[in-house]
């Protein structure tokens, strides 16, 4: 009798454990079977960093790499893509998320899933020294219409501009944020704009006299990004959101965040329905 | 993916405008390239071993590296030795140095396919270098260069969306920001496309005809 009881037992447990892994997503089953999750990352630190010999850090990609191995899948591949690109990225199944600091913004939410916030800070420009033009807000650029500005092409900041003023011709892009402090640098621009925390980053690395920051720019809301999931990948992203919740609910979260400025209490005060209300 | 007519309709006007900067581009830069080209073509042929082989040289290393990397030495780093261009003159000046070391070919075959005589005969009528190259040689050399300076001219206006690379708003950028921000490529990309079509198409069609009518001049 005991051995059938065992027998049963055993029987029941090998069932529960079959369950739980028919209730993983397709999208993990797969990740987890090639060993590797593919991320877009747009190389601008502290958000994303791509080191020299190819390996991929910074907050949001150290934060889906923690959380991606909760949930069994041991490496992040990732491939640089501009902002703007990475929504037809994830639509295309280039990448399996995005994990660069990509804000939750509602026009978003309609191409793309995310989720709960991870990264969370406020706006900032690069100015030349002295700020000669005076420039606080989007709006004191929007006043002067010969300023020009650069910043990236289908980012946060480029909405934050054009909802507030500044017209199509005053907005150079640039294709990575070096490229845009080089020509701040050169004066083919006025001002620089970017989140607050890689702004500071490429000012502190750039260490240039001639430039100085503006933090945070005022008559903005506080950019919140989190990954980002291809509108299929609804049960995967619940995966997501359940290890992610777990590490923060562990304080590994703020550890990973923390040394890279960012604040995990501020993060916490923001969830992704209050950012993305119609985004499910 | 869908084809959305509302896209494609958004789009057009920026486009519209990205296509003039297209045409602009590609008419300055086949201009420097057809000047300069010229005047590598003459100078290849100067007395001085010293010009002709510093030519070859810079001519080299011009048609031996990218366009792309050209586009971003003057662009980004000419500024810090206080040579500074506007992105759009960057562009055609690149573009234009770039085709003429091709052009400088074209031009050179040309000269050569003059007969030894007629030079000559130049000289004999006592023409100066400028009256010898004005009435005597470029009026026979340069008709069968047309064809294929024609083909060059189409091949840079392709080439133009490389200047996207310095942010210059041409037709492929202008394309490339609608679809960053609204993030569709398929209605952009397609409309770029043919809009690129519409220009090269005509055009090559153009350069034939000049082709043809030239070897019937010829055998003629």
């Amino acid at each position: 009798m005991k051995k059938i009881i065992s027998l049963f037992t055993c029987f029941f447990i090998v069932l529960g454990f079959t369950q739980v892994s028919y209730a993983e997503s397709e999208t993990l089953k797969r990740l987890k079977k090639q060993g590797y999750a593919t991320v877009a990352v747009a190389n601008e630190p502290p958000y994303s960093d791509i080191k020299s010999d190819g390996y991929v850090t910074g907050a949001a990609p150290d934060v889906a790499r923690a959380v991606l191995n909760v949930l069994g899948v041991p490496d992040l591949k990732a491939e640089v893509i501009m902002y703007g690109a990475m929504i037809p990225a994830l639509q295309a199944r280039r990448v399996d998320m995005a994990t660069s600091g990509l804000y939750i913004k509602p026009g978003r939410c309609e191409s793309i899933i995310y989720s709960e916030p991870d990264l969370c800070g406020a706006e900032a420009f690069a100015v030349p020294a002295g700020n000669p033009n005076n420039l606080l807000t989007y709006e004191d650029i929007a006043a002067n219409p010969s300023l020009k500005m650069t910043t990236c092409a289908g980012c946060a900041e480029e909405k934050y501009a054009l909802e507030r003023g500044v017209s199509a011709d005053q907005i150079v892009y640039f294709d990575a944020p070096p490229s845009g402090i080089k020509m701040l640098q050169q004066g083919r621009v006025d001002v620089f704009a970017l989140s607050g925390l890689g702004t500071a980053d490429l000012l502190n690395k750039t260490n240039d006299p001639n430039l100085e920051l503006v933090m945070p720019v005022t008559g903005v809301p506080m950019g919140c990004a989190g990954a980002a999931f291809n509108k299929d990948d609804l049960e995967f992203r619940s995966e997501y959101n359940m290890a992610l919740a777990m590490l923060k609910a562990t304080g590994e979260f703020a550890a990973i965040i923390e040394p890279y400025g960012f604040s995990a209490e501020a993060t916490a005060s923001k969830s992704y329905l209050t950012q993305c209300p119609d985004g499910m | 993916m869908e084809w959305n007519w509302d896209h494609a309709f958004a789009v057009l006007p920026q486009l519209a405008d990205g296509l003039v900067v297209t045409i602009q581009a590609t008419i300055v830069a086949s201009l420097l390239a057809y000047v300069l080209g010229l005047g590598i073509a003459i100078l290849k042929m100067s007395k001085s071993k010293f010009t002709r082989v510093s030519l070859y040289w810079v001519t080299e290393f011009v048609r031996r590296t990218p366009i792309l990397v050209q586009l971003y030495v003057v662009f980004y780093v000419l500024p810090d030795f206080g040579i500074f261009l506007e992105a759009f003159t960057c562009g055609v000046i690149v573009l234009g140095i770039h085709f003429s070391t091709y052009t400088s070919e074209v031009f050179r075959a040309g000269i050569d396919n003059v007969p030894k005589g007629q030079w000559e005969a130049a000289k004999s009528l006592n023409y100066n270098p400028l009256q010898t190259w004005k009435n005597v040689i470029l009026p026979q050399a340069i008709p069968p260069m047309i064809p294929p300076l024609a083909n060059y001219l189409i091949t840079m206006f392709k080439e133009t969306p490389l200047l996207a690379a310095i942010t210059v708003v041409e037709l492929f950028r202008a394309a490339d920001q609608y679809s960053n921000s609204h993030y569709t490529y398929l209605e952009p990309m397609t409309l770029v496309g043919i809009f690129f079509l519409i220009v090269s198409i005509p055009s090559a069609m153009l350069a034939m005809k000049l082709e043809k009518k030239f070897k019937q001049a010829k055998t003629a």
